[in-house]
C-alpha cells in the first residue's frame, strides 16, 4: 500500500471531487485518517455512499492509519489518504509514514480560522503546522480539483 | 409538511426563487445553500436553525442537489422517520413536492411519489420533437 495522495479536506468524500482525484491517481482505495470518523459507523456509512462504486473506503484512527501505511509500505496498492485538518498528516509524518506531497483541498471557515487561499480557511496554528510539514521535505500544495493550478506553500 | 431545499452555492435559493415564480409564495419551504468557504459543521448548524424555525413537530422532506455531495452527507445526520431526504432535486421535482404535499398522508408517501414522478423529468426534448414532427 502506498499513498498516491495525502489530502486535507474537511468534507472528506464528496461526489465528483473525489471521482476526479481517483481518476488521476488511479487509486481504488481511500483511507480516512481521523480519530472521530474511525469510531463513528454512521459517518463512515454516509461517506461510503458518497464514494464512487468499486472504491474501498476505510476509516482508521491516525495511529492505525500510520500502522497500516508503514507496515504494508512495500505493497503496490495505490491509496488516497484523507484528513480533515493539518494535524492528522503531521501525526502521520511523526509516526513514520512517508509522503512527499500534501494536498490541501478544502478547509471550511469557522471561529478561529481566516481565509487563507481561495475558499480555504486556516487558523494560525494550522498554518504553522503546514509550514513545519513543508520544512520536513513535504511539498504542501493548495489545489481543490486535479485541473487546478497548484499553489505551493513556502 | 416542510420542504427543505439543500445544495451547493446559490442553487437552493435559485430553485426556491424559480418555484415561487411558478407557484407563488409558499409557506414552510426553506432553502439553505452551502457557501463556498463554509465548513460542514457551520452548514449543518444553519440547516438545524432553519428546521427549528419551522417547528419541531413537522414532517420534513429534504431535497438535496447531489447524492454524495456535502449537503447530502451532512443532512444524513438529521434524517429520521419524520424527516426524509431525496437526492437529485431539480425544478420539476421541487414543483411536484410542493404541489403534492397537501395530499400525501406521510412524508414517506410524498417522497415515494416525488421520486417516482421525477424519473421522467429529464428527457431528450429534441428527440421528442423530432418524433412528433416525423408523424
Amino acid at each position: 500500500m502506498r499513498p498516491v495522495l495525502v489530502r486535507i479536506d474537511d468534507r472528506l468524500i464528496h461526489g465528483q471531487v473525489m471521482t476526479g482525484w481517483l481518476k488521476v491517481t488511479g487509486a481504488k482505495k481511500i483511507i480516512i485518517a481521523d480519530d472521530f470518523v474511525a469510531k463513528d459507523k454512521f459517518s463512515l456509512q454516509v461517506l461510503k455512499m458518497a464514494a464512487p462504486s468499486g472504491i474501498t473506503v476505510e476509516a482508521l484512527t491516525v495511529d492505525d492509519a500510520a500502522k497500516a501505511l508503514t507496515e504494508n509500505s512495500s505493497g503496490d496498492e495505490k491509496v488516497i489518504v484523507l484528513c480533515k485538518t493539518p494535524r492528522e498528516p503531521k501525526r502521520l509524518l511523526d509516526l513514520g509514514v512517508q509522503f512527499d506531497k500534501l494536498n490541501v483541498g478544502g478547509v471550511g471557515s469557522k471561529p478561529g480560522r481566516k481565509p487563507f487561499y481561495r475558499n480555504i480557511s486556516l487558523s494560525e496554528e494550522e498554518i504553522s503546522i503546514l509550514k513545519e510539514i513543508a520544512t520536513r521535505g513535504v511539498k504542501v500544495e493548495f489545489r481543490i480539483v486535479p485541473d487546478d493550478k497548484p499553489f505551493f506553500l513556502e | 409538511m416542510v420542504i427543505g431545499i439543500l445544495g451547493h452555492g446559490d442553487l437552493p435559493d435559485g430553485l426556491l426563487s424559480a418555484m415561487t415564480l411558478i407557484c407563488g409564495e409558499q409557506e414552510k419551504v426553506f432553502a439553505v445553500g452551502l457557501r463556498p468557504e463554509e465548513s460542514p459543521e457551520a452548514y449543518v448548524e444553519r440547516v438545524t436553525q432553519a428546521l427549528r424555525s419551522c417547528g419541531e413537530e413537522e414532517e420534513v422532506l429534504f431535497l438535496v442537489d447531489v447524492k454524495g455531495g456535502t449537503p447530502c452527507n451532512v443532512v444524513a445526520r438529521l434524517i429520521s422517520p419524520k424527516r426524509r431526504c431525496i437526492a437529485g432535486v431539480n425544478l420539476p421535482v421541487l414543483l411536484q413536492a410542493v404541489m403534492s404535499r397537501g395530499e400525501a398522508r406521510s412524508v414517506k408517501e410524498l417522497a415515494a411519489k416525488v421520486v417516482d414522478d421525477g424519473q421522467g423529468s429529464i428527457v431528450d426534448f429534441s428527440a421528442e420533437l423530432e418524433a412528433m414532427m416525423g408523424n
